[in-house]
């Protein structure tokens, strides 16, 4: 029933993974991709701390002050929400399981190497051990304790848990105290960190070989959707980051200009890989190829071609370019109504990438349809 | 390690099918499972793009698709390269050496689904539990048996399944690929062959022979 070159289908009941799958890949890719950005942001402040020749080279100054405020700022957002996003992708994953619990002795059960879940639990594993030491040596220990910034607020929250507590000692100290006897030093720290970013790519991009191991689905091509999901995830995980340092107040500083600019490169990049995937949908001659494509344009056209390609990558590019244009070329940031536009700007192009990203993977999974089945001689 | 022709196959014959799902019905009844559950072997009519028949009313014979009378009985199917099992991070699928059947453990499977999406004919199944279950060529009773059942292949007299021995049009038969093999056709054992096929099905004939089919399963001979 396989046979090609028939000319009558016996299309297959769709067998959809549905919201709760598509918040688990999107949060998988904003994690990932908030881990990737937390890390350049502390090799950006590590450069400007230790005022060596290659943050000269990659910074052009060291003693920006605001600088260096938004990269801690944005290194903390980074990495708590890596940390948060992978705990709420993992409850929205679990709770589409049949069972659940089972799937937490992963360790033993998980046995077959081959499949991109086995290897993905792994890889979510692994990353998020990296990222909640991360998470706990950015937010706490004694150098962080004289610091401020709205991305503290884990710190803050567990303070006031602490003064209600009857205790002398609360949960910040103790977090403190573990921070401080866990700290690596700089070299290795470095390393891990250098690790955890290849776990965090390789985090994003196993939402997408997950998908395109299913061979017989044409929109999961494995040529584009793993290039696509990297570039989504990453650029969402900027997203999330710099809107956490937009709302600490580091809109107009020179880290969020460099984020938004690298973001908006990447999107271009996601959007040339779609544009190659509808390409290469709208050219095969498989039969579910074809009502993909007038599926993507048909139903679920207000999901991608207004949420996907307008909303969640276009127009924030346009944005971008526009508060980028404002705020370098003319004198629109020097009052204070220009300051807030500015930032408002900043925040609403992060928050449509972010939506954008979580429409992409919605569409990628309610819009896929299988291969049919020939019916044979005919 | 048994060799890939003994193990075990479909083959189906829509010019011998009526679409009476006696197949479907038998396969539930003995595998016990409620009736709104989903079937392991479906008998559908051609569907369109959006998986659904065409209602009586929207039939027309002049312009209709020439399969849309012509049912087709499928289930798992079994296949040589498994891609359920490929995918299943546990290990629940299994695609035994001794006869080919695909089984499934439930106490193993965590119902992600992911096998239903590598399946090509839509054969896995997820009850209330959430679990995975299917066709186990009627190794033993009920969803999720059959995983470490006794090989069709040691048994002195292989129990056919129950859509086998229930079908009443001899649409429907299972065994050995060397043997299924030579109950097709030509055209359909070379297909299977050259294709590298997953399931043994006959040409279709045409409506007119499907006709004196039905003519043929209502009368005395039925069966034959």
């Amino acid at each position: 029933m396989s046979v090609t070159g028939g000319s009558e289908w016996l299309w297959l009941p769709h067998v959809h993974w549905a919201e709760f799958i598509a918040l688990y890949l999107f949060l998988g890719g904003v994690s990932g991709g908030a881990y990737v950005t937390s890390s350049w942001a502390s090799l950006m402040k590590s450069l400007m701390d230790t005022d060596s020749w290659l943050g000269k080279i990659l910074l052009a100054r060291t003693d920006d002050e605001e600088h260096r405020y938004a990269c801690a700022e944005t290194a903390r957002w980074g990495s708590v929400l890596s940390v948060l996003a992978m705990a709420v992708g993992g409850v929205a994953l679990l709770s589409h399981l049949g069972a659940p619990l089972r799937a937490l002795t992963f360790p033993v059960l998980f046995s077959n190497y081959g499949s991109w879940l086995t290897i993905g639990t792994w890889v979510i594993v692994l990353f998020t051990t990296i990222a909640v030491l991360e998470t706990l040596w950015l937010h706490f220990g004694s150098a962080v304790a004289t610091e401020s910034g709205l991305s503290l607020f884990p710190r803050k929250i567990l303070g006031r848990i602490d003064s209600l507590l009857p205790t002398e000692r609360g949960f910040v100290w103790l977090l403190d105290t573990i921070a401080d006897a866990t700290r690596l030093p700089s070299r290795v720290h470095g390393a891990l960190r250098v690790l955890g970013g290849g776990l965090a790519l390789l985090l994003v991009v196993y939402t997408a070989m997950l998908l395109s191991d299913v061979s017989i689905v044409p929109l999961w091509e494995r040529t584009y959707l793993p290039f696509i999901f990297l570039m989504s995830g990453v650029s969402t995980g900027i997203s999330a980051a710099l809107l956490g340092t937009v709302a600490s107040g580091g809109a107009l500083t020179r880290t969020n200009h460099r984020f938004c600019l690298t973001d908006d490169a990447i999107i271009i990049a996601e959007l040339v890989a779609i544009g190659l995937l509808l390409s290469h949908l709208s050219n095969s001659s498989n039969a579910a190829a074809d009502l993909t494509m007038s599926t993507l344009f048909g139903t679920y056209s207000l999901a991608f071609v207004g949420g996907v390609l307008l909303l969640g990558t276009s127009l924030p590019v346009v944005i971008s370019i526009t508060v980028t244009l404002l705020h370098q070329f003319t004198e629109f940031g020097e009052t204070l109504r220009g300051k807030r536009l500015l930032t408002g700007g900043y925040a609403l192009k992060y928050s449509l990438v972010l939506v954008g990203g979580f429409l992409l993977r919605y569409v990628v999974l309610l819009a896929a349809i299988k291969t049919p089945l020939a019916v044979p001689g005919l | 390690m048994a060799d890939r022709q003994d193990h075990w196959v479909f083959y189906f014959d829509p010019n011998r099918c009526i679409g009476c799902h006696a197949c479907s019905i038998s396969c539930k009844q003995f595998h016990g499972r409620d009736s709104d559950a989903d079937d392991w072997r479906t008998v559908t009519h051609h569907q369109n793009a959006n998986g659904q028949h065409p209602s009586a009313s929207e039939y027309d014979p002049d312009t209709a698709s020439p399969i849309e009378n012509v049912p087709i009985s499928m289930s798992c199917m079994h296949c040589h390269d498994a891609p359920c099992e490929e995918v299943c991070p546990t290990e629940a699928i299994e695609k035994r050496d001794s006869d080919g059947i695909v089984t499934i453990d439930q106490d193993k499977c965590i119902g992600c689904k992911y096998c239903g999406w590598a399946c090509p004919f839509g054969a896995p199944t997820y009850g209330d539990n959430g679990l995975m279950s299917k066709c186990n060529m009627c190794l033993d009773q009920g969803p999720g048996s059959g995983a470490g059942a006794e090989s069709k292949n040691e048994q002195d007299d292989p129990i056919q399944p129950n859509c086998v021995s229930d079908c009443v049009g001899g649409a429907i038969k299972a065994g050995p690929e060397k043997e299924m093999i030579k109950e097709a056709s030509q055209a359909a054992a070379d297909r299977f062959k050259s294709n590298n096929e997953r399931v043994i099905v006959e040409p279709f004939q045409g409506n007119e022979s499907n006709l004196n089919l039905v003519e043929h399963a209502a009368s005395e001979n039925a069966g034959d």
